[in-house]
Order: C-alpha cells, then sequence, then structure tokens
C-alpha cells in the first residue's frame, strides 16, 4: 500500500450576493460575505481542464454503454470492505476520509472500471445518491489512472446546500450512471 | 348519471345535488372557502390527480371534471367511460409513428405553430417531428444562466443556429412565483398557476408571431421512461387520455385569452399507441436510451449520446425567495378570509427558515399553501369575496 496524499484546490464562487466554498478539511459548505480571493489560487493544468469538462459537459467523452461489472469475487468482498469502512468514517470526518483515500490499493487500471465495480455494492445500489463521496473517493484509492489523470470534484446546487461529489478523469466522467453531477457547480477539487 | 365534459375547460360536479356547474364562481363564497380542504388540495399536488375518481375533494361535494371525458356516476365512486377504439395492430416502426403525425398534422396546415424550446429531450423530439413533416415552426422557450441549466442552454442555442424563427427569452423574468398578485383569477386552487408568468410570456411572444398552436413535450416521460413490461401500466395505451396531460389550467387561464391553443405533442391516443407499440417489452428507462436512438435522425446529437439530467428546483427556490413580499401579502388576506392556521406568519416563516433544504414534500407543502392562498386572493382582489 502506498500513500499519495490527494492535494485539494479550493475553487470558491461569488454568486452576486454570497462567497460559496467548501471546507477542504471538514467538506462543510460554507456561504459568507467574506470574499476568498480566487484570484491568488493557482489551479494546477490538469483540474483546470478538468473544470472546462464540469462548465462544458458536451465536451465529456461520451460514456454512456451500460456496463457489467467484471470484478473477481475476491475483489469483490475487499472493495466492499474498503467501502464499509469508508461508511463507518462516514461523511462528518470528511479529513479522514481524504487520508484513507490517499492510502492507495490499486486494483482496476482505469475509474471507469473501478466505479463500475463500486456500484455493484449494495450499498451503492441501494443508497446510490447519498453515498457519492463513498464512491468517489474510494475510486480514487483504487484506480490506477486516476493517480495520473483523474480529479475529484466537490460541488453545490446553489443556491440549495445540496452537494455531491464526482470525478473527472482523462475528458470523461467515468460514472456513467450519474447524470445529476451537471446540476452541482465545482467548488473543491482532490488531485494527485 | 352519466357525467360528459365535452368543453376544454374543467367542469365541476356537485354530488348533492347531481349538477354539473359550467362555473364554480356562482357557488364560491366566504362559508365555501371557510370549509375548504387545504390537506386535501395537499394530497392532489403529492399524487398530481385531478380526475374524479382519485381527485379529493377540496370543497364538500364538489368534484373536478377534466375536458373531454366523461364518467359513469353510481352515487359514490366515478368510473372512466372514455373508450379508445384505437385498432391495437400497429407496427413497431418509426415510419409508422411519421405516417400517423403526418395525418394528424393535416389539422394544423394552414396554422402558424409554435413549439416549446426547453432545450431538452421531449421537446427536442417534438421539434424533429414537426421539422420532418415539413413545418416551419416558431421554436419559443427560456433561456436561463443558470449553471445547472447550461446543457438546456447549449441545445436552445444549437436550435437559435439552424431554425429560422427562434425567440429565447429570459427565464429570470418569469420564474416560478413572480407577479403572483396579478395572477388571473382561475376557478379553484391549482399550482400550475404559480408558474403562470412563464406561460404567460410565452403566449405574448406567440401573439407577436401569429401562432395558433403551441405544442409542448408534457407527457413524454411516462411515454419514453416507463416499463412496458409492467402488467399495470402494459395497458398504458388504453388506460391513458389525453386529458391527463397537466396542460389544462394554462390553456383555460391564459393561451385561450390568446386564442391559441396549447397541446402536448404526445395529446393524441394514435401517438401514444405508436409508440408503446415501438418499445414493445422494454423495462424502465428512465435515461431514455431508446428514444435517443429511435429519434436520432431528428435530434441534435448531444441528446443522443447523452443523458444528462438538469434540476429545475434552483429556479423554483429563487422564485419562492424573490417574491417573499408579494407571497406575505397574499398569505395575509388568505389568513384574513379562512383564519386557516396554516397560513399564519409563523407557518410561512417556517416555511422560508426551510427553503433551502432539498426535500420533495417541502416543495409540495410550498407548492399547495401558496396556490391555495393565491386562489383565494384572487377572488378577493376580482371582489368575487369581501
Amino acid at each position: 500500500m502506498k500513500f499519495e496524499y490527494l492535494r485539494h484546490v479550493e475553487l470558491p464562487y461569488f454568486d452576486g450576493n454570497n462567497h460559496w466554498s467548501i471546507c477542504p478539511y471538514t467538506g462543510s459548505l460554507l456561504k459568507g460575505n467574506s470574499e476568498k480571493n480566487a484570484n491568488h489560487i493557482k489551479i494546477p493544468r490538469k483540474v483546470s481542464m478538468a473544470i472546462e469538462y464540469c462548465n462544458q459537459p458536451y465536451l465529456c467523452k461520451v460514456n454512456n454503454e451500460i456496463k457489467i461489472s467484471q470484478g473477481s469475487f475476491k475483489i469483490f468482498a475487499k472493495i466492499n470492505r474498503m467501502h464499509n469502512r469508508l461508511l463507518k468514517i462516514s461523511n462528518s470526518r470528511f479529513y479522514t476520509t481524504r487520508l484513507y483515500s490517499s492510502m492507495k490499493n490499486l486494483l482496476f487500471e482505469n475509474t471507469s472500471e473501478a466505479i463500475i465495480c463500486i456500484n455493484s455494492l449494495p450499498p451503492q445500489v441501494e443508497l446510490k445518491h447519498q453515498l457519492c463521496l463513498q464512491r468517489a473517493f474510494l475510486a480514487a484509492k483504487i484506480s490506477k489512472s486516476f493517480t495520473k489523470e483523474g480529479v475529484i470534484f466537490i460541488g453545490a446546487f446553489l443556491p440549495t446546500g445540496d452537494m455531491h461529489a464526482w470525478i473527472i478523469e482523462n475528458g470523461a466522467q467515468p460514472d456513467f450512471d450519474d447524470r445529476g453531477w451537471v446540476n452541482y457547480r465545482p467548488l473543491l477539487a482532490f488531485y494527485h | 348519471m352519466i357525467i360528459s365534459n365535452p368543453t376544454r375547460n374543467y367542469l365541476y360536479f356537485n354530488r348533492k345535488n347531481n349538477q354539473i356547474l359550467y362555473n364554480l364562481y356562482d357557488l364560491i363564497n366566504i362559508d365555501l372557502i371557510r370549509t375548504a380542504s387545504l390537506k386535501a388540495h395537499e394530497k392532489n399536488i403529492s399524487h398530481f390527480f385531478s380526475r374524479p375518481d382519485q381527485y379529493q375533494e377540496v370543497f364538500s361535494g364538489i368534484s373536478l371534471i377534466p375536458p373531454r371525458s366523461r364518467w359513469n356516476y353510481d352515487g359514490n365512486n366515478f368510473r372512466c367511460l372514455n373508450v379508445n377504439i384505437v385498432s391495437s395492430n400497429y407496427k413497431s416502426q418509426i415510419s409508422e409513428l411519421l405516417n400517423i403525425s403526418e395525418r394528424l398534422s393535416s389539422v394544423i396546415d394552414n396554422k402558424k405553430i409554435a413549439i416549446e424550446l426547453s432545450g431538452g429531450l421531449d421537446t427536442a423530439i417534438v421539434i424533429g417531428i414537426v421539422k420532418h413533416l415539413g413545418f416551419d415552426p416558431f421554436l419559443v422557450g427560456m433561456r436561463s444562466s443558470r449553471y445547472e441549466l447550461r446543457t438546456e442552454s447549449f441545445i436552445q442555442a444549437k436550435y437559435a443556429e439552424s431554425f429560422k424563427n427562434v425567440c429565447l427569452l429570459n427565464a429570470d423574468d418569469s420564474l416560478p412565483f413572480s407577479n403572483l398578485k396579478s395572477s388571473p383569477l382561475h376557478q379553484h386552487p391549482s399550482s400550475s398557476s404559480l408558474y403562470y408568468m412563464h406561460a404567460l410570456r410565452i403566449a405574448e411572444e406567440c401573439e407577436r408571431e401569429n401562432v395558433n398552436t403551441i405544442l409542448s413535450g408534457m407527457g413524454f416521460d411516462a411515454l419514453l421512461c416507463e416499463s412496458v413490461n409492467k402488467t399495470e401500466t402494459n395497458a398504458m395505451p388504453n388506460n391513458w387520455y389525453t386529458w391527463m396531460l397537466d396542460d389544462n389550467w394554462f390553456r383555460e387561464n391564459i393561451y385561450s385569452k390568446y386564442n391559441m391553443n396549447y397541446t402536448s405533442g404526445a395529446a393524441s391516443q394514435l401517438i401514444i399507441k405508436s409508440i408503446w407499440a415501438l418499445r414493445k417489452t422494454q423495462n424502465e428507462d428512465l435515461k431514455k436510451w431508446w428514444a435517443r436512438n429511435a429519434f436520432k435522425e431528428y435530434l441534435p446529437t448531444e441528446l443522443v449520446n447523452y443523458s444528462y439530467k438538469a434540476d429545475n428546483s434552483g429556479g423554483f427556490l429563487d422564485g419562492f425567495l424573490n417574491s417573499r413580499n408579494e407571497i406575505s401579502e397574499i398569505y395575509n388576506v388568505a389568513y384574513e378570509i379562512t383564519k386557516f392556521k396554516e397560513f399564519e406568519k409563523s407557518e410561512l416563516k417556517a416555511l422560508y427558515a426551510n427553503a433551502h433544504i432539498v426535500d420533495e414534500n417541502k416543495d409540495k407543502l410550498i407548492l399547495s399553501r401558496v396556490s391555495f392562498a393565491n386562489w383565494i386572493f384572487g377572488l378577493v382582489r376580482e371582489n368575487i369575496i369581501s
């Protein structure tokens, strides 16, 4: 197991009245009057390219084929254990989730394959829309290609406080089953 | 007894004296309003029921009879008498659907047609088929700068480049709940009244273009998504009537005043049956992949290849927040008339306190209460009650 710290970059947004951001340590959505100077934030090229795909979803590579998980039972059980661990950590211990995801356990060549397997886990089947954080951070943990090409975004559907986590990797949204990610404005990105 | 509504508007049936009322205003008075059931109105909104066999009576003994529907009333229950006499021997080919569409389009041959341009799949299918039939429709819609609606805006812009006559109005000017104090007087409470500005703006634009008929994409969600395999929905073409489409309020209270017909592109049993035959034994298809593929020749490539689902609740929330003063005034009037606890200031405050929470039930509560208060406000404004 290799430790590769998931770095972050904040993407604060001003909607004309309020400044919105997400705390990279607690994962909380912050709304305030004080401005975070977005001009001073250096956004790595990989992240800025991924933001472009978020802003223009029709630029993303087409990923609409229904795919069935090809993982063996052994791998499936292992991923299920890791997923359960993330569920125990829970959303409230956001930084621990981030650290756990940084402890790499590379089982899949790319994130799309990893997500197909994660999506077939019972809790994800049952509560797919509520478990986006666990899905994204687990995919980052077990996918080889994520390290090179992937970016996790956490965004908010403004002005509601609804939040979502998703990945953009190599110009595609690897979760073919996630149609709602386009509703969320990216406010925080994680990458290697 | 048989109750028939041959008109294009809702009629009302009074169970107490078995009378059909063309005009509910004659019956409306303070006592009727004070004994009305806001809970029943909430339930009707939650379940989208306007058909009398499932409708919860808001006014004791009064049922709504949808336009162009027939019912048998046995003293207790309603039973739908509309019969579909369409042959079920449909070929499962797109060409069959196009032939049907062509035959149906003969009634609008000499009329100017507009189609709502939402930027989504359903209206795009209507646009694609109408264009294929040789019409040059006026495309009219609301353009939003909202982040979550950027995929819709992209498709709208694409149509604006390829069609001659396209009008995209600013969505911020007609958010839900806007300008409520001027909403048209209407006979029974309806959540559609909260969205009237959208329809009004479209009607105004269509009037400038001398449009006679406006087509929408209403009803396509059920047609293109629902499972054909399920036993209970298998009979959909036989049990699904065009009057179930929720376009009646807009037609009755907005478009008819401009002498326009407003209807869904799916408002024909022939089309419903044809699409159902095409989908044959399919399971639920929430992403509408079948439709994206089947109609690909008539759609922008983006709608064929991607199934993004934009959420409109941001506009709903902004509209609700922006209209707080007006809604407060409307609530005050409703409280003065009814003394209903639900219209107390503290109740409205609680609705606003939780407005940001993403919760379908909360949205339905807002829809039902504000629309009920808005209905009362209109009656007071027009001196129907005082």
